[in-house]
């Protein structure tokens, strides 16, 4: 598996969790086939491939509530998101307002532009 | 006033303080966790961004989701939260402790407690604490303050921003401001080597392209009213370098300079601190100098990960447990073994351990290192060992030691925790 003569054309940190394993990618073969070295667990080869052909990432937010308590209920992506779209749901996020109560895991955005990706609150408010 | 009595109060809601109290509670002791805050969560109600829970709850999940988990399990353990209250002074009363407490609704209450488990957390290092020159303007907040402002209330608190200090809630707020607009035209850091995880850099920098600029100083913040600029130098021979100094346009500065224990509470109830620490000296059983009192989470020494806050938390509780129960009673002073941390190694938790008690011990670097061995040992014998791959200050190390592996020695015996460099 192992080929040193490959030279490596990315080098980059894992952010899949704090372990933060420094990654190595070289290309195998043919183009657009690679392989990733660093990584201590699949997660960082899965995440790597990611950012070689389409990087995503989880966006979390704050939306503004009609609480008389909470005045902003943060929120966040329930997969990782293109990143080329992100500008557009923030916006999206900015613009909107929030009925309580609501419950950690309600889902405010559905489906975002049909990427499969959902906004979801993270934290419960009651009034 | 009010009289309270419990087997074990708790200060602070967050992290530590939930997942201390929850445990103290499951295990039977009549449990009151203490804030001043009016929901409990702590820190991590306004840490919204995610990669909270890995460990603990194996799976990513956001601040405000990982509060809300140990905030119901706390309360479903029976434990008794008091928020919107601040606790004033403890005092040890024979075998008891007192607790005043001050809260807006009730006035003064006094709480007759056997054990005390501190949670405090830490607070932020700020300008005034790095005596940085210049100007009294408007737009200088830590970056903890700014995060608050923004997550919380929904101000942002500027529209060009420079950061001082590469701390992990600096860089996560580099991200923040940029995802809502704020052009975050640098991050300086005193030190040659970043302050915060490496996943942090990659995700909340890179991905922005917002230099970072090590080995460089902050040297004063100018404006009239308002922040107008800032001035940065690098560092050369640990020196700012002021003939290479540079202006740099920007509202706002936020300071990401490190965490200090906050520990007002202990220190006036005569608890021994550690000097590197900043957090109270304990021993095994995560307890301060004084007995019935002990320590865990950022108010101990400041984690990265609240992971192992929570971890920490609960042995503090189980030692609490069995403090209350006893079982320690027969114990004495003959069987302790002192822990000095030694090499690359700035600090060593828990300063002492017993014999047949095993122990978690936390510490953290004071150099960078590409490859690193790991050794707990005891009159030149090798107790435990482990190779560790790109050490940093910034990343805490953790190891455990079965305590019997210390039934064979003397007690009084130093225990020698060294991280030496290992050359490839």
């Amino acid at each position: 598996m192992e080929n040193s003569e490959n030279t490596v054309i990315r080098k980059m940190i894992c952010i899949m969790c704090p372990a933060s394993c420094h990654l190595e990618i070289t290309e195998k073969g043919k183009e657009g086939e690679y392989l990733v070295t660093g990584n201590r667990c699949p997660g960082g080869k899965n995440y790597a491939l990611n950012e070689m052909r389409d990087p995503k990432r989880i966006v979390t937010a704050v939306v503004a509530s009609d609480s008389t308590k909470i005045p902003c209920i943060p929120v966040k992506t329930d997969l990782p998101l293109q990143m080329d779209l992100i500008r557009g749901l923030l916006q999206k996020l900015f613009s909107m307002k929030i009925h309580v109560p609501v419950q950690c895991g309600d889902v405010l955005i559905k489906n975002y532009k049909d990427t499969g990706v959902s906004v979801v609150i993270t934290r419960s408010v009651e009034e | 006033m009010n009289i309270l009595y419990y087997d074990c109060a708790v200060i602070g809601a967050g992290a530590a303080g939930l997942c201390a109290g929850a445990r103290t509670a499951e295990k039977g002791l009549k449990t009151i966790i203490i804030d001043r805050e009016s929901h409990p969560g702590g820190v991590l109600l306004q840490c919204i961004h995610n990669g909270f829970g890995l460990h603990y709850f194996k799976e990513q999940l956001t601040g405000p989701e990982y509060a809300g988990r140990v905030t119901a399990n706390a309360l479903a353990s029976g434990a008794v939260l008091m928020m919107d209250s601040t606790v004033t002074e403890i005092r040890e009363n024979g075998k008891e402790k007192l607790l005043t407490v001050y809260s807006g609704k009730d006035g003064v209450t006094l709480i007759h407690t056997k054990s005390v488990i501190l949670a405090m957390g830490c607070r932020e290092r700020c300008r005034g604490n790095l005596g940085i020159p210049g100007d009294r303007v408007a737009g200088i907040y830590t970056a903890g303050a700014a995060q608050k402002l923004l997550n919380m209330q929904g101000v942002l608190p500027g529209r060009t921003a420079v950061i001082a200090g590469s701390g992990d809630i600096g860089l996560i707020m580099a991200r923040r401001l940029s995802w809502c607009g704020v052009d975050v035209k640098l991050v300086t850091e005193i030190m040659p080597y970043p302050a915060g995880l490496s996943r942090n850099i990659a995700q909340c920098l890179e991905d922005f392209n917002i230099p970072l600029r090590l080995s460089t100083s902050l040297t004063g913040i100018y404006g009239k009213d308002r922040v107008e600029y800032v001035t940065v130098a690098p560092i050369i021979d640990g020196k700012a370098d002021h003939s290479k100094e540079e202006k740099i346009f920007c509202d706002t500065v936020l300071f990401s300079v490190g965490l200090i224990p906050e520990n007002e509470l202990s220190r006036s109830c005569g608890i021994k601190l550690h000097p590197v620490t900043n957090g109270p000296v304990t021993d095994s059983n995560s307890m301060t100098g004084i007995p019935g009192i002990f320590a865990c989470g950022n108010v101990l020494h400041v984690h990265d990960l609240v992971d192992f806050v929570s971890r920490e938390a609960e042995t503090a509780a189980d030692n609490c447990v069995q403090y209350i129960a006893g079982m320690d009673k027969e114990e004495t002073e003959n069987n302790i073994f002192p822990v000095s941390p030694e090499g690359d190694l700035r600090y060593c938790l828990p300063c002492s351990c017993k014999k047949g008690k095993d122990v978690c011990f936390y510490m953290r670097s004071s150099a960078v290192r590409r490859k690193a061995r790991l050794t707990v040992s005891c009159s030149n014998t090798l107790l435990a060992e482990k190779i560790l791959n790109y050490v940093k200050p910034a990343e805490m190390i953790s190891l455990t030691l079965e305590g019997e592996k210390l039934c064979s020695f003397v007690p009084g015996s130093k225990i020698s925790v060294t991280l030496s460099p290992v050359e490839e």
